[in-house]
């Protein structure tokens, strides 16, 4: 795994961004979020439903219905996505920063071959004719592993498999060859044996392309695997933010400590897995202080802090990326997995 | 299936061919370009009968009788087919393949203008929503509810003479025609903008036009077939009722509306049936091939046409 690099300008630079969904009974999404993401490496954001982590990537490429009202900033290519013009964004969308979507069968248009969905996104942005786009179309479906391309290139999503319409779809993302690829759940709709190729397809991708690959999950098996750097969301803000030995190996928030004994593991397969007590937090409904108290185990040790002082992200063992919003303090290393 | 067809394999094709292969979409295509084709080659097929939609007959009627014609069932015969108009003694064969391509003309005219307009408003409503979506919705609901056909027949007597009759009609029908493909594209493409893929479209760049002509359009085109083929025979059975009722098109027109109007007074004095009766088949022949083929193409693209919410 590669030394972080903080010395290369971050491809995606998010500041303090935070999502409201308006209506009657407000609610915040994502709350002050500053995260950044460089180009070759990978950030997974970790979290459960309703954690924020979807709508953050949203936000990112300002693709958030009107009824959100984002602030803060999130800086692609030098331009501030949350306050530029959508005439500003549209340029940008595809050709800085790009999106895979979970569900691929939904994400393609049923009427449109592959190769005409492709080459209209690379036509978007480049001004070359309908045969060097197809072209392209070729060899991008070529380079994302579809075997035969010159023939598929002309079929209908529904005449793919599921791993292949993934591969389609990442196809069109990365056909401009973005700097930001976001990925929402790109494994989940999948089946355990395409999953991994998938993954191995974005990794190699951001390797070759030099792109800044952001990775929303929920399964932290993919994280340990693909990521290089982690930020675990809960109710709307990160919790606990590092290098993936940072977080696996130093786990510093009692959230992710709980995800990673909710996850399977074959080294100890006889282990009962540990469900979190509890409701998950929301903007909707957050608790004061830190909004894990209510299912945290450890709140007990550290006593009324947690009920009524909000952490904050502070430095903790391990890689100078790692942090954690705690009040577990920093000397303190929670127990080992 | 032939090796050229084998390419395909589009959802449109695919649906079509669906089309193709059922009962129905067969036997309506086949009774409603039947029917067409009468309608288009009217003058060549009168010719053949060696009769003229405008030619009075008055020998073959009988003054004596109240205009009623010689002969049996409208005086049908080697020479006119289906009889004589009574009272004029016009060829009715002549008269119904003219009135054919009458009705057909306005009714086709008339569809596309409404479904044009009814697909513009709906899919705007639909993608944009917010005030827009809600204040054309009121708009939209009122229209439903507006009594249309009191409506058409005021604005048919107030519209000067110097417009053609048959423009008036069309534009008419086109006018009030539009409303229900509005809710129905209205509500598929609500549906397809909640999809991944309209998303997928915006992330990768692509400016709202293109959003509307490459993205919606032709996942809409199933639907818009079948809303063609389903309104045309209503509009077609609207724009003869307007003139069964006398305010569509002049009396004397070759039409199949004017011509069911006029027979029915003929038909309860007495006369023979043979005037309602031709005019009448012509007409049902193109309500029914169009219907049937409507529900076949429905059936192939699984349109829902209740605009249930």
């Amino acid at each position: 795994m590669a030394e972080p690099r903080t010395s290369v300008e971050p491809a995606l630079r998010l500041r303090d961004l935070t999502v409201t969904f308006g209506g009657a009974h407000p609610v915040r999404a994502v709350d002050g979020v500053d995260l950044d993401v460089h180009p070759g490496r990978v950030l997974a954001i970790v979290g459960e439903s309703g954690s924020g982590k979807s709508a953050t990537a949203l936000a990112s490429i300002g693709l958030l219905p009107g009824s959100a009202e984002v602030t803060g900033s999130a800086t692609v290519a030098g331009v501030d996505l949350v306050t530029a013009a959508e005439s500003q964004r549209v340029p940008l969308r595809g050709s800085s920063i790009a999106m895979v979507f979970q569900d691929a069968l939904a994400a393609l248009n049923p009427y449109r071959t592959i190769g005409r969905q492709i080459s209209d996104a690379y036509r978007l942005h480049h001004r070359v004719d309908k045969t060097a786009a197809r072209k392209r179309a070729v060899e991008v479906l070529d380079r994302v592993g579809i075997r035969d391309p010159e023939r598929r290139v002309d079929d209908y999503p529904h005449e793919f498999s599921g791993g292949m319409r993934q591969r389609a779809m990442i196809a069109t993302a990365i056909v401009n060859n973005p700097t930001v690829l976001i990925a929402d759940e790109p494994t989940t709709a999948l089946d355990v044996t395409v999953q991994q190729q998938v993954l191995d397809l974005l990794t190699g991708l951001t390797d070759d392309l030099g792109m800044a690959l952001v990775l929303i999950t929920h399964d932290l098996g993919v994280v340990a695997e693909t990521a290089d750097d982690i930020a675990v969301m809960y109710a709307g803000r990160i919790v606990e933010t590092g290098t993936v030995l940072d977080v696996f190996d130093h786990t510093a928030h009692p959230y992710t400590r709980a995800l990673l004994q909710a996850t399977p593991n074959l080294d100890a397969p006889s282990r009962r897995l540990a469900a979190i007590p509890g409701v998950p937090a929301s903007g909707a409904n957050r608790p004061t202080g830190c909004a894990f108290h209510p299912r945290c185990p450890f709140a007990e040790q550290v006593g009324e802090a947690c009920q009524t002082v909000d952490p904050h992200l502070t430095p903790r063992p391990g890689s100078a990326l790692h942090r954690a919003a705690c009040h577990f303090t920093a000397e303190q290393e929670l127990p080992h997995v | 299936m032939t090796a050229a067809v084998a390419r395909a394999r589009s959802p449109l094709s695919l649906a079509l061919r669906r089309t193709a292969r059922s009962f129905g979409g067969r036997l309506g295509a086949a009774i409603l370009l039947l029917v067409l084709l009468a309608g288009l080659c009217a003058p060549l097929l009168a010719a053949l009968e060696g009769q003229d939609p405008h030619a009075f007959n008055g020998d073959l009627v009988d003054g004596n009788n109240g205009g009623n014609p010689f002969g049996s069932f409208g005086g049908v015969s080697g020479t006119h087919w289906f009889g004589v108009e009574p009272g004029t003694g016009r060829d009715l064969f002549a008269l119904v393949v003219y009135g054919i391509r009458t009705t057909v003309i306005i009714a086709i005219a008339a569809t596309v203008i409404s479904v044009i307009i009814g697909a513009t408003i709906g899919m705007a409503m639909g993608y944009l929503g917010g005030w827009f979506e809600a204040v054309l919705g009121r708009f939209v609901d009122f229209m439903f509810g507006f009594p249309t056909l009191l409506f058409l027949i005021a604005l048919q007597l107030i519209v000067p003479s110097s417009i053609p009759k048959p423009v008036v009609l069309t534009v008419v029908l086109a006018a009030f025609g539009w409303v229900s493909t509005a809710r129905l594209i209205h509500t598929q493409t609500r549906q397809l903008a909640a999809r991944e893929f309209i998303d997928a479209a915006r992330a990768s760049g692509t400016p709202l036009r293109r959003v509307f002509v490459s993205e919606l359009l032709p996942n809409l085109v199933g639907t818009l077939a079948v809303v063609v083929a389903l309104s045309f025979p209503a509009t077609v059975a609207v724009s003869a009722g307007l003139s069964f009722l006398g305010v569509g098109l002049d009396p004397s027109s070759p039409d199949l509306g004017v011509l069911i109007g006029q027979s029915i007074t003929w038909t309860y004095t007495g006369a023979d049936a043979g005037y309602l009766i031709f005019p009448s088949i012509a007409l049902l022949l193109i309500i029914l091939g169009a219907t049937l083929l409507g529900d076949a193409l429905r059936d192939a693209f699984d349109v829902r046409t209740e605009s249930g919410r």
